[in-house]
């Protein structure tokens, strides 16, 4: 039923883990340039235009012009590399390791129903045949205040993905109508059936004083969301934060422009 | 029994089902929703359609979920893409669905403002890009149309001033044999100008002539020198005093500001002293291959009117274009279109006009060449 590769993994690590994937000969993984930890010999490294998925070659020169170019604008690289086993027997092992603190969570696609939205640059490798693209939020409010900004990455296919995000990640299953709140920019990775807004905090005591920002993310069910307990940008404010001569984030008004750029770029 | 003509696919959502839903196929049939295929369950779900509470989700709001609490009171769901909905709400009776129709009617509206909003935000972002475009397309024309509004005493002042700064260290004279003829013809070129002519000799070795806003004309000794004929002279200064006529040094001006105004505006850097720069710029008098060739045609124009024959400015140019093969660019020509290509644009346009009557120029080109300075 399926045409993606299927790929046994290991993960491994703490906060700063790694996935170990082992691939059959003529077995294929596709991984986010400079993820790639080590390979063991027989397997070829082979760097492609796009995202090496079927949808792609499919297309057109232009096709994969555009498609290539989303990749850019999601915070990937506009090649990808395919690590395939040449070899003509044994299992062959690649690993790609996570970029910064976090956890790396195995996303089973077709257990999802074959679609799957998180925050941008948080692909770290996948089964060949998974298609990567852009998830372009509409909704103005969420876009500019849910925290993940308007451009966020969208995961299709029925094999195996590798998603990376800061901190711990939580998963939860969330029941038809079921609303969990979040603070912005904690959301790593969603099911397109959530339902993703924003919602004011409450009273301008609360909003201003409240620590939270002015808004949430409000997350509808029915389906799945992971959340992370430390995005990086939270991490790297700190760290400016605590840098002699830093300065952090402190008046209101900077946490409001912040939120406002942060929308329109991203700052996760 | 299945409605064959209106099969709708949707997800179901129950505790039991898997968390991406089942798919489903649906019906409306009078006031009730008909859900087929559930999985471990060969019956039809049948469900009033009045007690179903819609809501729009789904990562970019493109579903409508119903969801309704089961007799055991768990919550369940059924979603439909936005159209597939309106198709299943469309056959039911208008009594049953208003909650869906006013959903509908707020996502709609929902929708529409925030698509304003993500254009004027779009609009905003780009709004620098499109100004820097349309500068960029239409700057000459924007530049015209703002010299209209500078009067010539206006463009006179301001002549003086170019004047002064473009002149400095330039050894000027009104006297001699030589600045008589220039004089004479350049005001048989310039009869009935709304402008104030003032001739100028610069003695300099260089092959060049320039004008200023307002009626500044200098012509270097060095091109009286390389002139065969007084005629030639006369091609170039027609040329020059077109540069006036048609105000090209008061647009370049105007061009050169706005755009160091613009892109200081849209680079942010306002501090980099762009009015001095500007000023500097205006020294060099440069003008577009555009500006040069409105100038030869106008200036052929000219030398019409005033009866002069217009070979001495195809002849002229044909010598300066050996020199340019000869000894590199002279000064007068580097931003000039390639000499050969104009001589042949103005022989073209010399054949079209016609009934060219000519009086000779009345003056002797050695005796001026002798009345020139030594150096």
């Amino acid at each position: 039923m399926s045409s993606m590769d299927i790929v046994d993994y290991q993960i491994f690590g703490q906060d700063s883990q790694y996935v170990e994937i082992e691939l059959d000969p003529g077995e294929a993984a596709v991984g986010e340039a400079g993820a790639m930890l080590f390979m063991e010999q027989d397997i070829l490294m082979e760097t492609v235009f796009g995202d090496g998925s079927a949808s792609n070659q499919a297309k057109g020169f232009f096709g994969k012009l555009m498609k290539a170019g989303g990749r850019l604008v999601t915070g990937e690289s506009l090649f990808t590399t395919v690590y395939m086993h040449q070899g003509r027997m044994g299992k062959r092992k690649v690993a790609f390791a996570a970029p910064y603190q976090g956890q790396i969570v195995p996303m089973h696609l077709s257990q999802l129903g074959g679609e799957l939205i998180c925050q941008r640059d948080s692909f770290l490798c996948a089964a060949k045949g998974v298609s990567l693209s852009i998830a372009f939020q509409k909704k103005i409010g969420t876009g500019l205040f849910g925290g993940e900004g308007f451009i966020m990455q969208r995961l299709q296919g029925d094999g195996l993905a590798f998603v990376h995000a800061g901190g711990t990640l939580i998963e939860r299953s969330l029941r038809p109508g079921e609303k969990i709140r979040v603070d912005t920019g904690c959301l790593a990775a969603l099911m397109p059936t959530v339902d993703y807004d924003i919602e004011y905090v409450g009273g301008l005591k609360t909003a201003f004083f409240g620590g939270e920002g002015l808004f949430f993310a409000s997350l509808t069910g029915p389906g799945k969301v992971w959340l992370q307990s430390l995005p990086l940008s939270r991490l790297a404010n700190r760290i400016v934060r605590a840098a002699p001569g830093g300065v952090g984030e402190t008046s209101v008004l900077g946490g409001l422009g912040g939120a406002v750029m942060g929308g329109l770029f991203g700052d996760d | 029994m299945l409605n064959s003509d209106t099969v709708i696919r949707g997800q179901f959502f129950s505790p039991t089902s898997p968390i991406q839903g089942e798919p489903i196929t649906a019906y409306s049939e009078s006031t009730d929703l008909v859900i087929a295929g559930i999985k471990n369950s060969s019956e039809l779900l049948r469900l009033p359609l009045i007690a179903l509470k819609p809501r729009y989700g789904g990562f970019n709001r493109e579903q409508v979920y119903f969801d309704w609490e089961s007799p055991q009171g768990e919550v369940c769901s059924v979603c439909f893409s936005a159209k597939d909905a309106e198709l299943l709400m469309a056959q039911a009776p208008a009594t049953v669905v208003q909650s869906y129709q006013q959903v509908h009617h707020e996502q709609t509206k929902r929708k529409r403002r925030s698509n304003i909003g993500l254009g004027m935000l779009l609009f905003y972002l780009g709004l620098p890009f499109l100004l820097l475009l349309v500068l960029f397309w239409k700057s000459h024309q924007i530049a015209a149309w703002i010299a209209d509004y500078v009067s010539i005493e206006q463009e006179q002042a301001l002549g003086e001033l170019v004047f002064a700064s473009a002149t400095d260290g330039m050894k000027l004279r009104q006297t001699g044999y030589d600045y008589e003829v220039l004089k004479r013809i350049g005001e048989r070129l310039t009869q009935g100008s709304a402008y104030q002519y003032h001739w100028y000799i610069a003695d300099t070795a260089e092959v060049n002539a320039f004008a200023v806003p307002g009626g500044y004309v200098v012509a270097n000794t060095g091109l009286l020198k390389a002139a065969d004929s007084a005629e030639e002279v006369a091609g170039v200064l027609a040329h020059e005093v077109q540069h006036v006529e048609q105000r090209h040094t008061l647009e370049d001006i105007i061009y050169r500001l706005g755009w160091q105004t613009s892109i200081a505006l849209i680079v942010g850097d306002v501090s980099s002293l762009w009015v001095t720069q500007a000023a500097t710029q205006l020294n060099s008098l440069k003008f577009s291959r555009e500006l040069e060739a409105e100038a030869d045609l106008k200036g052929l124009e000219a030398l019409h009117k005033a009866g002069i024959a217009p070979q001495g400015l195809v002849s002229f140019f044909e010598k300066l274009a050996k020199d340019e093969a000869n000894l590199g660019i002279p000064a007068f020509l580097s931003t000039h279109p390639a000499s050969d290509q104009r001589s042949t644009n103005l022989k073209n346009a010399i054949k079209q006009q016609e009934g060219w009557s000519t009086i000779p120029l009345p003056y002797d080109w050695e005796q001026v060449k002798a009345a020139l300075p030594a150096k």
